[in-house]
């Protein structure tokens, strides 16, 4: 099971590298845009953080991980495509794909049909991976997608492990999952959208506090789970094929400690059979209190938000 | 001839009232699959659908997105429904591209309609003219449109018999649902709310220790207004403030707001008696 870690800087893959990420996603500039790129994230975030690479760095960073023996994939997960002038959006999103395939990206992350639909017209045959914005909570979903011909499925934020489980039995093609932060709301349909360009620090609104009915203040719409950690030996045993870290706007320190952690954590299961889960979480020191048994993801018996998926 | 459909999505629906104004009705719910279950298969409802229907309305049927657990059940009532005399022509809303797919497969004929959560834009972000601000005009022409206003996307859903959508409507994206509707995709806007976001985990659930849906507590809509924020923003800022829909309204798993297009449009129109 590959463990794919993402990075917005060349000296944050060579971090990420070391922590033990397997691959690596990042983004890359296009001068076409201010701030918005054609990834998911902002070029550059309304907190000033650089979440997608200059082509130069974006090079460098290919050719380390490479050297690394780390394979990178190419975050050109867009969700906005729609009509141009002279199509001329689409004509460049093919020209920055074509960028990153030349520089020897080793697959690419779609999450819009027009896209993967036109990069296969247009002859592209590097792997494509589709993405969670392409919300694939079925089997169904994973038929239509391999029709479409992707290699790889991102599988939704808000799965359940006997799911994961049937979903990989049912198919060919790989999976992935999320096992780190993610989002309360289901990505593809969330129109609160952050980290996008946005020229305001709108936060996160579904972790904000609300008052309900003016009476109470809760977090009524904080629905995440956000850690996997016991779940690493279940994932591995289903024979999903790679875990997901997200962050490209995250401290770098802070993703190197996590990435750190779920590597122990993988290595430690396929090395002794089990996992000493106190051991490995205690290298961030804050994690027990603020996840244990409250953002638990795929274990059913701890979290109340897992145990609330309908 | 315009459409103005009533949604049957909670389970207090009114069958006595006088809907003689309303030309269609759906029935089923648009995010949360064990409300679907639930709705559809209400005999009332479904009485009152058969009655609606000898007066020459339209029935359609709304799917939620479908979770791996409810995929064999959901599939086994599709199979009955599409059978039923009552949606034989039912148009299926669909919130699922494996639903799209598997309709597609099970009854090749049937006509689909894109469901709300397939159809994205920027624009519909409250603050979504803040992230397009700094691009070049021709780069916002196109990040404010539907997505679904592209020809590769409009063939790609023709051929699953795709002849409609739900949306959101915002004055920037008017434009571009026209030329949707133009393309021959006929176009169902709702008209008092947005919906901002949907979840998994329905508030009502998490909120119960037993972790069960509440059918009473499922229909009612809940007002939240911001507090304050996770994290340092700029959101409470005087002059950004205006960007936060408040108050936000909570049915079941979905975030919904105050719609924030009051203009006239030329689309179909969708009601839902839930809440606002």
């Amino acid at each position: 099971m590959k463990m794919k870690v993402p990075v917005n800087s060349f000296d944050s893959a060579v971090r990420q590298i070391s922590a033990g990420a397997d691959e690596i996603y990042m983004g890359m500039n296009d001068d076409l845009f201010s701030t918005m790129s054609f990834s998911a994230r902002a070029q550059i975030t309304s907190h000033g953080v650089h979440s997608t690479l200059s082509p130069l760095e974006f090079y460098r960073t290919l050719k380390y991980a490479h050297s690394k023996n780390v394979a990178v994939n190419y975050t050109v997960n867009c969700q906005y495509m729609s009509h141009s002038d002279n199509d001329f959006m689409r004509k460049r999103y093919l020209q920055h794909v074509l960028m990153g395939i030349e520089m020897g990206v080793d697959a690419l992350i779609v999450s819009d049909i027009g896209n993967i639909i036109y990069l296969k017209q247009e002859g592209i045959t590097t792997p494509i991976i589709a993405g969670s914005y392409l919300s694939a909570f079925n089997t169904e979903t994973l038929c239509f997608l391999s029709e479409l011909g992707v290699v790889r499925v991102c599988l939704p934020d808000q799965m359940k492990l006997e799911e994961i489980k049937e979903m990989k039995k049912s198919t060919e093609l790989e999976i992935e999952v999320f096992i780190g932060y993610g989002c309360s709301n289901i990505s593809s349909s969330c129109n609160f959208c952050h980290n996008n360009g946005e020229q305001l620090n709108v936060g996160v609104t579904c972790r904000d506090s609300y008052f309900v009915h003016d009476e109470h203040e809760c977090n009524i719409l904080d629905a995440c789970c956000n850690c996997a950690i016991c779940a690493i030996p279940l994932l591995i045993d289903i024979g999903v094929d790679s875990v997901k870290l997200v962050g490209r706007e995250t401290d770098n320190e802070d993703l190197y400690y996590i990435t750190k952690m779920y590597r122990s954590a993988i290595d430690s299961y396929l090395s002794t059979g089990g996992i000493s889960k106190d051991s490995i979480i205690s290298q961030i020191p804050w994690w027990k209190n603020v996840m244990c048994s409250i953002r638990c993801k795929y274990s059913s018996n701890s979290s109340n938000i897992y145990q609330s998926y309908i | 001839m315009k459409i103005t459909e009533m949604r049957i999505d909670r389970f207090n629906f009114d069958i006595t009232a006088d809907y003689k104004k309303y030309n269609s009705f759906s029935i089923g719910h648009e995010s949360c699959i064990i409300k679907f279950f639930r709705i559809i298969r209400n005999p009332q409802f479904l009485y009152f659908l058969k009655e609606q229907k000898k007066n020459n309305k339209q029935i359609r049927i709304l799917t939620p997105f479908v979770p791996q657990q409810h995929l064999l059940e959901m599939k086994a009532i599709l199979n009955q429904l599409l059978r039923e005399e009552v949606f034989d022509e039912s148009v299926i809303i669909v919130n699922d591209l494996g639903m799209l797919y598997y309709i597609h497969q099970l009854d090749p004929k049937r006509k689909i309609c894109l469901g709300r959560t397939l159809v994205f834009s920027f624009d519909f972000t409250p603050w979504g003219e803040l992230i397009y601000a700094n691009e070049s005009r021709a780069v916002q022409d196109v990040i404010k449109q539907v997505n679904i206003y592209d020809d590769i996307k409009i063939i790609f859903y023709k051929r699953f018999n795709v002849i409609s959508l739900e949306t959101n409507i915002t004055p920037n994206t008017l434009d571009s649902l026209i030329k949707v509707k133009n393309a021959g995709i006929d176009i169902f806007v709702h008209k008092a709310f947005y919906l901002y976001g949907i979840q998994r985990s329905c508030y009502i659930r998490r909120l119960s220790s037993a972790c069960r849906c509440d059918n009473v507590k499922c229909d009612q809509s809940r007002e939240i207004s911001l507090a304050s924020q996770w994290e340092e923003c700029d959101i409470f800022l005087n002059d950004a403030a205006k960007y936060f829909p408040t108050p936000l309204i909570l049915r079941g798993n979905q975030i919904c707001g105050q719609s924030r297009f009051k203009e006239e449009h030329p689309f179909n129109c969708i009601i839902s008696e839930g809440g606002i």
